[in-house]
């Protein structure tokens, strides 16, 4: 007979709770870490996710549940594509392809509750929407200002000379 | 029992923003604690007595720079490089890229000053002026390098030294700037006052081990082998050529694998073996920390006890690459000497093709 595995909730920033299985929870290394030092309290229920929204903690909770099933495929570096299809299999790829916003937002969380895999995905999405691009292309396209003066700008420049000329 | 999943997520719903606005502000925070929501609130337009414009706010996330290094991180070392001119935060992401990518590489007791580590990777024109500045116009030297074949080698391998005799031996290298400035870029350092200067390394022991961008490697490759064939004579050439060939075999084989970094130990010195055979150890006992060079170990111990004398120790699988101009080439260099001696240029250039 299959034991049922104790669950534990995990609480967002807006106090939704969020049963889920110790062993899902315990792919983040923050929840680990916490209910290690909470070892002696046995009543240890919840966690509260200050900095998780649900909407995020619930893609989270996804992600964590396939990877279990299907651990994903390692990333590799430098990418070879700029396709994510191309790089984890598909329920990956689908996972990612989400509003921009969101996928920040799924950094953030995989970020601060130290979920690497997770990182890994999410920070390689990104990666994938500027590999190959020039910085002025980067700079244009997502508005990023320059805050360098113009010696500090011009030492970096400088530096970068090497690669320029490659 | 399955894992319920919540069903009271929250009805908020999130207004779709443009990558762009959310690069903006969630990559250009230099620092400041990750996580931070910081609320931007849009300037009215006019201050006229009309209903004000509806205040728009939007909230960036503010990602910590450590985060930005791991999508950087992603990216071939080249546009991590380039990318840093995109702002502060991206310099010192692309800082934390490129650790990522030395330690990626084998470097895990990397112990380098911070910014030291982005000098490993890119020539360093303060060292190099402040080079030329220091030594320009020495012209006398005790090295004769056209005496000694193998001294092709160790002027391509000449290493940066502290003591500043040293340097007045150098004095004709300051005509060929890239021979030299071929490991300076390669060797910045600070020293006890915080002032630049380039790594010491005795030439007694002459022996160190840098990491290099392999691409940037195989161009100074490209650039010694330019080099040489205007410095020297065609048959020299052809021996740096054959030399530099296995090593550059062995560094693009590694940059098909996908590397992009290999760890370089050169070691000089050739006439001595048995300083030789010193600084190979004293730079694998350095090492030990690195698994990588572990590797290292195990092959020169093998070639040891077959008592050959290898040039090159080639590491592909675990990308190193170790350069040991070492008997080997001196006798190589003897016999072009010979060669020389007894036959045409034409005949000398025959028999290396053969």
């Amino acid at each position: 007979m299959d034991v049922e595995e104790s669950t534990i909730n995990l609480v967002s920033a807006e106090g939704d709770s969020s049963p889920v299985p110790l062993s899902v929870a315990k792919m983040s290394e923050l929840v680990r870490s916490m209910m290690d030092e909470e070892a002696e309290d046995d009543d240890v229920k919840e966690i509260p996710l200050p900095n998780v929204k649900s909407q995020v903690l619930h893609k989270v909770i996804e992600f964590c549940e396939h990877h279990l099933k299907e651990p994903m495929t390692e990333i590799e570096k430098p990418l070879k594509s700029n396709s994510m299809s191309d790089v984890v299999q598909k329920f990956y790829a689908d996972f990612v392809d989400i509003e921009q916003v969101l996928l920040f937002e799924l950094i953030l969380a995989a970020n601060y509750m130290d979920i690497k895999p997770l990182l890994d995905l999410t920070c390689a999405t990104v990666a994938s929407m500027i590999k190959g691009k020039t910085p002025e292309d980067i700079r244009t396209t997502f508005n990023i200002t320059n805050d360098f003066s113009p010696e500090e700008e011009a030492q970096v420049r400088e530096e970068n000379k090497w690669c320029e000329e490659a | 029992m399955g894992v319920q999943v919540p069903t009271r997520v929250s009805t908020k719903t999130h207004k779709p923003m443009r990558l762009s606005a959310v690069l903006s502000g969630v990559l250009l925070k230099m620092k400041g604690p990750p996580c931070k929501s910081i609320v931007v609130k849009k300037k009215k337009k006019d201050s006229s007595g009309t209903a004000p414009s509806k205040t728009t706010t939007k909230v960036y996330n503010d990602l910590p720079e450590d985060a930005t290094a791991h999508i950087l991180s992603f990216l071939p070392l080249q546009q991590v490089v380039r990318l840093r001119t995109l702002s502060k935060h991206f310099a010192q992401a692309g800082h934390l890229a490129v650790l990522e990518k030395l330690q990626m590489a084998g470097f895990t007791n990397i112990t380098c000053p911070s910014d030291a580590l982005l000098k490993l990777t890119q020539p360093h024109q303060k060292v190099r002026n402040w080079m030329h500045a220091e030594y320009k116009g020495v012209a006398n030297s005790n090295i004769n390098y056209n005496k000694n074949y193998g001294g092709a080698v160790e002027v391509l391998q000449f290493p940066i030294v502290h003591d500043t005799e040293l340097w007045d031996r150098m004095g004709p290298l300051l005509n060929r700037p890239r021979l030299h400035e071929k490991y300076l870029w390669m060797l910045p350092d600070r020293n006890n006052n915080g002032q630049e200067q380039a790594v010491g390394v005795d030439l007694r022991s002459s022996c160190f081990r840098v990491c290099v961008s392999i691409k940037q490697c195989l161009q100074e490759y490209r650039a010694t082998l330019e080099e040489t064939a205007t410095l020297f004579s065609d048959w020299h050439f052809r021996a740096v050529d054959i030399m530099l060939r296995k090593e550059v075999e062995t560094l693009l084989a590694l940059q098909s694998q996908g590397h992009e970094m290999a760890c370089v130990a050169f070691v000089s010195k050739p006439s001595t073996s048995e300083a030789l055979e010193g600084s190979i150890y004293q730079t694998v006992v350095d090492a030990m920390e690195e698994p990588l060079m572990k590797q290292a170990i195990r092959i020169r111990g093998r070639n040891t006890e077959e008592n050959s004398s290898p040039c090159f120790l080639d590491l592909a699988r675990v990308g190193i690459v170790i350069r040991v101009p070492c008997a080997e080439h001196q006798s190589l260099f003897q016999k072009f000497d010979t060669m020389v001696k007894e036959h045409s240029r034409q005949e000398v250039a025959n028999l290396l093709n053969m």
